[in-house]
């Protein structure tokens, strides 16, 4: 057994914290956004996530995602409740660091991935069925698809499919979900007929720079060790995140004449979500190619959802969906031996057969997660019924589902 | 020297720095505006001020060579030494001022929900290095206080939002806040000396206590204004009791073993395993 770095623990876990610090600066990166009678519903909506999900991990969802392989499909159950998982390292995971920091590392990305999602429905979901079918959805979605991919035997992973951080686990599969979820909960009462200003974009601009400030846990930790695969993310991270926000400012003042501070802050997270599968295998300079490519391809995407009629409210389908597979697809092109001898050489390395290989998981996740988001989120409305009364909407969710307001004299 | 233990130290006491603007923002917004940078200069000022007496005096004071001092009990990162300890002087403080004016007559709405929202976030992600931090290492003890922190706060945030559900109908957002610090504020004294499990339920019980407690409050007839002592004293109280029913040597064997393990040994000779003693947490998750 190798001994535990310290120097890997101590990278690791500080980048658990950052990636925990995510979760609330998604609430306020999206509670910003809303009008200000739903902001605490929505901010409601990532908090309780980080409760919700790290129980469901503890339990069944560590389990099942990295758990002992049945036919590369799912964990099995036999590390229910930690049984096992200690201080000692995985011989099949990270082994340089406890198990117990691969675990928590990994409990902060299942939290997210569904928060990600309750952009699309946000200002008209009721709370209790919302925990429900974020619940099923960790259990039936979220575990397969992160077996898949990076549990010890899962059937991606087989195939050849890489993702560095969770563009295909954590963007993709909440993106389609989130497609799903605006489909089946339908666009908020007074949609293409009134705007819904944001209420407060300082707020959004403080979760934009929060989650920057995660984002360098949530990809450089990726490496799982503090190494040169974590500064050739971390460096990654940093370049794409600044050229979608130029890019997506660029293609503002040349659409619409004026850069906005809400492009600033949606271009960013589209350059973080693009680069995100590609982050530790791909050079500098690609990085900013996939930024720049993430900026003008996600604005616009965003710009033309009103044509296609759903009501994706903050934009996780345009941004998060559509970045995750941009992501695996430009990890596909952009992939070098030369960077990370443990990756893979991508088309621009004169290796066809790996961009086959990405596209072919692209589809596999976006397919499944969608269909089975789309089932769940149609049983739990059929049982619970998950948009709110039009009274409760218009009153607003803070009052509706939790009696409070956000601000007062 | 380690540099792995530096690089975590450094990070660590930068957490702990970042604690305190989060808890002037976490206490900011729960006061009427018109107090909002009065509440936050006091934490902020506090960054100033206790800098500079540390360096002076205290650190020498604390740490320095003993004078005829005692310390016996287990405390992993202070729930005697900081929370109880600032709820006592909370409750001394909420007598000697007396009540804000209008008080149980006019309802203090928060100002700002959710700036206290971002504090409290904030003081999640800071108390890692405050918990994790206290193991003074990159250790696997270090893991196991992190671990427990997350857990036991995730567990406070649930019981203190379903308690509410039950008794006043509706799950807010501040009480799922407060249900966040509670169990942070209970799992500190605990930290490095539990396993996962009993972490969730220090943090459940917690949630629920301080929910009642803060409750109580007005019943009692102080103005504690930001229940300080509801949160702080009545959930490091139960920290530093927990940590006396469920420290286990089994996960630090620098620690000790608390009266559950030891009624456990009593009873069979076989040492616990790492692993779910079910029994515990479902009847709590049941209750609700």
């Amino acid at each position: 057994m190798q001994p535990i770095s310290s120097g890997d623990t101590a990278f690791i876990l500080a980048s658990a914290g950052l990636v925990l610090l995510m979760t609330p600066a998604l609430g306020l990166f999206y509670g910003g956004m809303v009008r200000n009678k739903n902001v605490l519903a929505t901010i409601m909506q990532s908090l309780i996530m980080i409760a919700i999900i790290s129980f469901e991990w503890v339990f069944v969802g560590y389990s099942l995602s990295f758990g002992p392989d049945v036919g590369g499909f799912i964990g099995d159950l036999s590390w229910f409740g930690l049984r096992g998982v200690g201080t000692a390292p995985s011989p099949t995971y990270a082994t340089t660091i406890p198990q117990l920091v691969f675990m928590i590392y990994q409990c902060m990305f299942a939290i997210i991935t569904p928060a990600l999602i309750t952009g699309a429905f946000a200002e008209r979901m009721r709370f209790g069925p919302f925990i429900i079918f974020s619940l099923l959805w960790a259990v039936v979605v979220y575990n397969p698809v992160c077996h898949w991919i990076w549990g010890s035997g899962g059937w991606l992973a087989q195939k050849g499919v890489l993702d560095f951080a969770g563009g295909l686990v954590v963007h993709l599969t909440s993106g389609a979900a989130a497609l799903a979820a605006a489909l089946i909960v339908g666009p908020r009462k007074g949609f293409k007929r009134e705007s819904f200003l944001p209420h407060n974009l300082p707020m959004t601009l403080m979760g934009t720079g929060l989650l920057w400030f995660g984002w360098f846990g949530f990809n450089g930790g990726s490496a799982l060790a503090a190494n040169g695969v974590a500064a050739t993310a971390f460096v990654a991270t940093h370049l794409a995140g600044m050229a979608g926000m130029a890019s997506w400012c660029f293609m503002e003042k040349i659409k619409q004449g004026k850069a906005t501070t809400l492009g600033a802050a949606s271009g960013a997270i589209a350059g973080l979500a693009t680069v995100t599968p590609a982050a530790g295998f791909v050079s500098p300079l690609s990085a900013i190619i996939i930024g720049i490519l993430a900026g003008i391809c996600c604005y616009i995407a965003v710009s033309m959802k009103n044509r296609l009629g759903y009501d994706d409210s903050l934009d996780v389908v345009g941004i998060h969906g559509l970045g995750g597979l941009m992501g695996t697809l430009c990890l596909g092109i952009f992939a070098s031996k030369l960077i990370n001898p443990d990756g893979a050489n991508g088309l621009l390395a004169g290796n066809p057969a790996f961009f086959a290989t990405e596209a072919f998981g692209v589809l596999v996740v976006l397919v499944y997660a969608f269909i089975a988001s789309f089932i769940l989120l149609k049983i739990v409305d059929a049982v619970f019924g998950l948009r709110v009364p039009l009274e409760d909407e218009v009153q607003g969710l803070d009052l509706s589902q939790h009696s409070e307001t956000a601000y007062n004299d | 020297m380690n540099t792995g233990d530096t690089a975590f130290m450094l990070t660590a006491t930068a957490l702990v720095m970042l604690m305190t603007p989060g808890l002037a923002l976490f206490y900011g917004g729960l006061v009427r505006q018109k107090n909002v940078l009065a509440t936050i200069m006091q934490s902020f000022a506090c960054l100033g001020l206790v800098s500079i007496i540390w360096i002076g005096y205290g650190y020498s004071l604390v740490f320095g060579p003993d004078i005829g001092g005692f310390i016996g009990s287990l405390e992993w990162a202070g729930g005697t030494v900081i929370h109880i300890n600032s709820a006592c002087a909370a409750l001394a403080a909420a007598f000697v001022l007396g009540r804000r004016k209008g008080w149980g007559r006019e309802p203090f709405h928060p100002h700002n929900l959710p700036m206290t929202i971002l504090g409290a976030g904030i003081l999640w992600f800071g108390w890692f290095g405050f918990n994790a931090g206290s193991a003074l290492s990159a250790s696997s003890i270090a893991v196991l206080a992190f671990f427990t922190t997350q857990i036991a706060t995730g567990a406070g945030l649930l019981s203190w939002i379903l308690t509410e559900w039950k008794i006043q109908g509706k799950p807010t957002t501040l009480g799922a806040a407060s249900g966040a610090l509670a169990g942070l504020v209970a799992i500190t004294p605990a930290a490095g000396f539990v396993g996962p499990l009993s972490a969730i339920v220090i943090g459940f019980v917690a949630g629920s206590l301080c929910y009642l407690a803060v409750l109580m409050k007005n019943r009692l007839g102080y103005d504690d204004a930001l229940d300080v002592v509801g949160v702080h004293g009545v959930g490091g109280l139960w920290g530093a009791l927990a940590t006396g029913l469920f420290a286990s040597t089994f996960w630090n064997p620098d620690g000790a073993n608390g009266l559950f393990l030891a009624i456990h040994t009593s009873l069979s000779s076989r040492p616990l395993e790492p692993g779910p003693p079910l029994p515990i947490p479902l009847p709590l998750v049941l209750l609700y």
